[in-house]
């Protein structure tokens, strides 16, 4: 029986001529790869057999602590499928509509042809005099895939999107604001594995699996994760406390090896309660939910950084209702976003 | 009008299902549902009562299979890809089933297959010779109607119109499908007047509004998926804001292309003779393949031929015909030269996972309070105006001659309307009877985190309370709260407490879901150590009346230390 091949298969892909040494990233161009007589040139799409930038592996969205758990396989890399790969000019194209411009596409690609530049992501497809085209023959794909493991071991300078005065960031809530409910877990976890920690979610539909994703990080934190896009954030609390229950029966995890995370669009507003009720958990059950908002995330993201939890970073209650300072030393610089914008960094109200 | 069923309707969990079933059962000669429901569950593709794997088919285990959640998602499954023509039944009865040819190239795909389900959701139409047993009779391939109905409605459909629309209408009658078009403008312009024809629609179906609704579910799921339709809010067309559909760019590009093409359907298909049926079979699969994307170079010369044979058919046109969603098999694997339904049988066996239902049914088990020890009402408790008018009430129905059980059951009836202002201090009236100091929140304070809190010395219990009107039957989402509850009380101190002393959820009814909820109740314990008690109105209701008439009541140190779901009865 003849199983036919979908059109995937490239007449060329392209490799590099030389590994660089490292890559520099900048908002507006392509970035650089700098190689070792400090040369630097910027480098076009590769063609990847296996896009990183499209795909997930199946070890990033596997939590190792819970091995059993019921998780979605979506192996996407843009939450909202904004990035498609276009059969009849052989590299991915961006469907700018669709994008809200979480830079996560442009931070796995390994030469960095993707890139931010007035709003949108760019994709560089020319090629430069450091790369070559090749047949896509058995031996330029494992070649290919060489280079790219190599590269993914150099060092990444730079930062993808400048967040300005937060403009970038305002481009981003707004489609985020607007998104279809059954978007938000994919958003929390894709932007969580592209910040270096694995994560798995729960499938859409089931209602079983309480918590709506674990994550483990880099530097060994592991915990439950609840998305809030709305206003109720007191659910989030709630539900991590579920969670950390179910996690103890069920996975033999215990609630104090854990650090759950709350991860919202906005801030819970003071009035909300949310704060105090985090400060409670804290003061009774020694368990300190750290809580992030999708727009620092994205500030971590586009600033080349990782999400290391191991220390709650991010555990901001009642007394400290903000987490710009954290964010702030994390990135080692002032964050020009307003006070208050959006809700991002403190609370609206 | 077309009964499409109602199940999971998630595009990319339908991949992934597929996926595994045919990587686990792609060397079988066929699979039943049992087989579906191990590899589904195995793979954690499904959970039971929020456990994955060989836990969830245990707990599901049931002698009774419409019970048995494994083999329901299954089934659930089935239907969809069945109608997807991803699977089809390997002989003449609707099971073992056969992954289709179609089925094995989405299964197989490398890569994002959205071009192949659009065909597949596209191919879908009726009559089929695999659908001779249906309640409808409508000739219509629905997708293409669908979208044909919404550009000529302006663009824009609120859900109901779908189902006395194009899943009511034989498509290829002109005239009916422009008196189908006639009957929804008629319609629009008042909800009152969609709301009563659809109400008079589903009445000549035989069924009610709400099972007609939830035919809408799959092919609005079908449409978002493949990014035919989004959702809008639109006062247009019944004078107030309604969730509506609206066709995409990608919904009119679609159907434009669609208009172009030879649409064949089965009548027609079966008035052809065998060579030519072959030819088109043939140019149906192929050309579904082809328009998603998938190389058919190497078969080009026979694509030629047959498009060659059957030209009188085509008439230039591109070919709309999917097999394997309208005739059977045999015919379709002669046709391609493939033979499927071969290789080995069943690896699973459903039976070997050993039934845990017991077990589970043993966890939604209520404990009953005996109503044995006096207890003689403590008036200096009730203070408040609505407490004498609760004693007043009981006092009323008592001297009409109502027995306590007719007092307590007319009592209960009459407060499954109250709100949050009623219901709190309802409850709180209640405690006090039973001879608990007990106040209410006021509703919507958000400083006070519970609902009321039994006021004691040492002791105190907060209570979360869900009034009638928020949620009929008490859901996690309460017990949840009493958590909270107790660990706001303990870390602010505003009662005294212990961590050993209950935390309630009071509500109407006793929750829907008593195992999950106990489990709930028993995790919590296991992991922080506090009790979660749960009570519904009418047990509530049933100590106050015994207590009031018979000066009976249950050990009020119980309550103290009260875990999981509790009733009184007389």
């Amino acid at each position: 029986m003849q199983v036919f091949k979908e059109s995937i298969e490239r007449e060329f892909i392209v490799l590099l001529k030389d590994i660089p040494n490292s890559v520099i990233h900048y908002e507006g161009k392509p970035a650089e790869l700098v190689s070792t007589d400090f040369s630097s040139k910027c480098a076009g799409c590769l063609r990847c057999i296996n896009p990183k930038c499209m795909h997930f592996s199946t070890e990033e969205i596997t939590c190792g602590e819970v091995v059993d758990f019921p998780n979605d396989s979506n192996t996407s890399v843009c939450p909202v499928n904004a990035i498609k790969w276009d059969r009849n000019s052989g590299h991915p194209i961006i469907d700018n509509e669709l994008c809200f411009g979480c830079g996560l596409c442009m931070k796995r690609c390994p030469v960095g042809a993707l890139y931010y530049s007035s709003g949108k992501i760019m994709i560089n497809t020319k090629l430069s005099s450091i790369e070559e085209k090749v047949s896509a023959s058995r031996n330029n794909i494992a070649l290919q895939e060489k280079q790219i493991k190599q590269i993914s071991t150099q060092r990444k300078w730079g930062c993808y999107i400048r967040e300005g005065s937060g403009k970038a960031i305002r481009i981003a809530y707004e489609k985020l604001e607007r998104l279809n409910s059954n978007y938000h877990n994919i958003v929390a976890r894709n932007l969580l594995i592209g910040l270096g920690c694995r994560s798995a979610m729960r499938r859409i539909g089931d209602v079983y699996t309480r918590m709506d994703a674990v994550y483990s990080s880099r530097d060994g934190a592991f915990g439950a994760v609840e998305v809030e896009f709305g206003r109720d954030t007191l659910d989030a609390s709630r539900g991590i406390l579920d969670d950390m229950a179910v996690l103890n029966t069920r996975y033999g995890i215990d609630k104090n090896q854990e650090t759950p995370l709350v991860i919202c669009l906005q801030l819970p507003n003071a009035r909300q309660g949310y704060w105090q009720v985090v400060k409670d958990i804290h003061n009774v059950e020694k368990v300190k939910i750290s809580t992030i908002s999708i727009g620092a995330l994205l500030l971590l993201l586009w600033n080349n950084a990782e999400l290391d939890m191991a220390e709650s970073p991010f555990y901001a209650d009642y007394d400290r209702m903000e987490i710009r300072t954290k964010l702030e030393y994390i990135l080692d610089g002032e964050i020009n976003i307003p006070i208050k914008d959006l809700g991002v960094l403190e609370p609206v109200k | 009008m077309l009964r499409f069923r109602n199940p999971g309707t998630q595009y990319s969990t339908q991949i992934q299902v597929i996926k595994q079933l045919y990587e686990k059962l792609g060397d079988q000669a066929s699979f039943s549902l049992e087989d579906m429901a191990v590899v589904i569950a195995q793979n954690k593709l499904m959970t039971a009562y929020g456990y994955a794997g060989d836990d969830a088919l245990k707990l599901s285990n049931t002698d009774q299979d419409s019970m048995n959640s494994a083999l329901m998602n299954a089934k659930m499954y089935a239907e969809v890809f069945r109608m997807l023509g991803w699977v089809t039944p390997y002989g003449n009865k609707s099971y073992p089933l056969v992954f289709t040819y179609i089925g094995i190239h989405v299964a197989k795909s490398e890569i994002d297959c959205s071009a192949l389900y659009e065909q597949c959701v596209l191919g879908i139409n009726n009559p089929t010779e695999l659908s001779d047993r249906m309640s409808y009779d409508e000739k219509v391939r629905f997708f293409t109607c669908a979208l044909r109905s919404f550009i000529d409605l302006g663009g824009t459909m609120y859900k109901h119109e779908l189902c006395f629309g194009p899943m009511s209408v034989n498509d290829q009658d002109e005239a009916a499908y422009q008196e189908m078009l006639v009957t929804v403008k008629q319609v629009r312009g008042s909800y009152k007047r969609l709301k009563a024809y659809f109400e008079k629609f589903a009445s000549e179906l035989g069924m009610k509004p709400t099972p007609v609704d939830n035919c809408t579910r799959l092919p609005i799921a079908f449409m978002k998926s493949c990014n035919m339709v989004e959702s809008v809010t639109d006062n247009s067309l019944y004078g107030k804001s309604m969730q509506c559909l609206k066709i995409t760019e990608h919904g009119r590009d679609t159907y434009i292309k669609t208009s172009k093409m030879k649409d064949l359907r089965l009548e027609e298909f079966n008035s052809y003779d065998e060579s030519k049926q072959r030819a088109l079979i043939r140019l149906g699969v192929y050309s579904m393949l082809g328009r998603s994307g998938y190389d058919m170079s190497s078969i080009e010369r026979v694509i030629k031929s047959d498009s060659r044979e059957c030209s009188s058919v085509l008439e230039g046109k591109e070919l709309l015909f999917s097999p394997y969603q309208t005739i059977r098999r045999g015919l379709i694997e002669d046709a391609l030269d493939i033979k499927l339904g071969v290789g080995a049988s069943s690896h699973y066996d459903i039976s070997t996972f050993e039934s845990t239902v017991s077990e589970r049914s043993a966890l939604a088990q209520i404990e009953t309070w005996d109503l044995n020890i006096s207890n003689n009402v403590n008036m200096a408790l009730l203070t408040e105006p609505e407490d004498i008018d609760f004693v007043n009430q009981i006092n009323d129905l008592h001297e009409k001659g109502y027995d306590s059980s007719k007092i307590v059951e007319t009592l209960f009836d009459y407060y499954i309307t109250a709100t949050q202002t009623v219901f709190y201090p309802l409850i709180a009236t209640l405690f006090k009877i039973v001879g608990f100091k007990c106040s209410f929140s006021r509703p919507g304070d958000n400083g006070a985190r519970w609902d009321a809190i039994i006021d004691d010395e040492y002791r105190s219990i907060p209570i979360e309370i869900k009034s009638p009107t928020e949620e009929q039957h008490l859901s996690i989402k309460a017990i949840r709260q009493a958590l909270e509850n107790k660990i706001v009380l303990l870390s602010r101190k505003t009662y005294i407490t212990s961590p050993d002393v209950t935390t309630l959820a009071v509500g109407y009814y006793m929750p829907n879901e008593r195992a999950e909820v106990n489990r709930l109740i028993s995790d919590i314990k296991e992991t922080y150590g506090y009790k979660v008690g749960v009570i519904d109105l009418k047990s509530l209701l049933t100590v106050a009346v015994s207590i009031l008439l018979k000066g009976k009541s249950f050990d009020k140190e119980k309550l103290y230390s009260l875990e999981g779901l509790m009733n009184a009865s007389f």
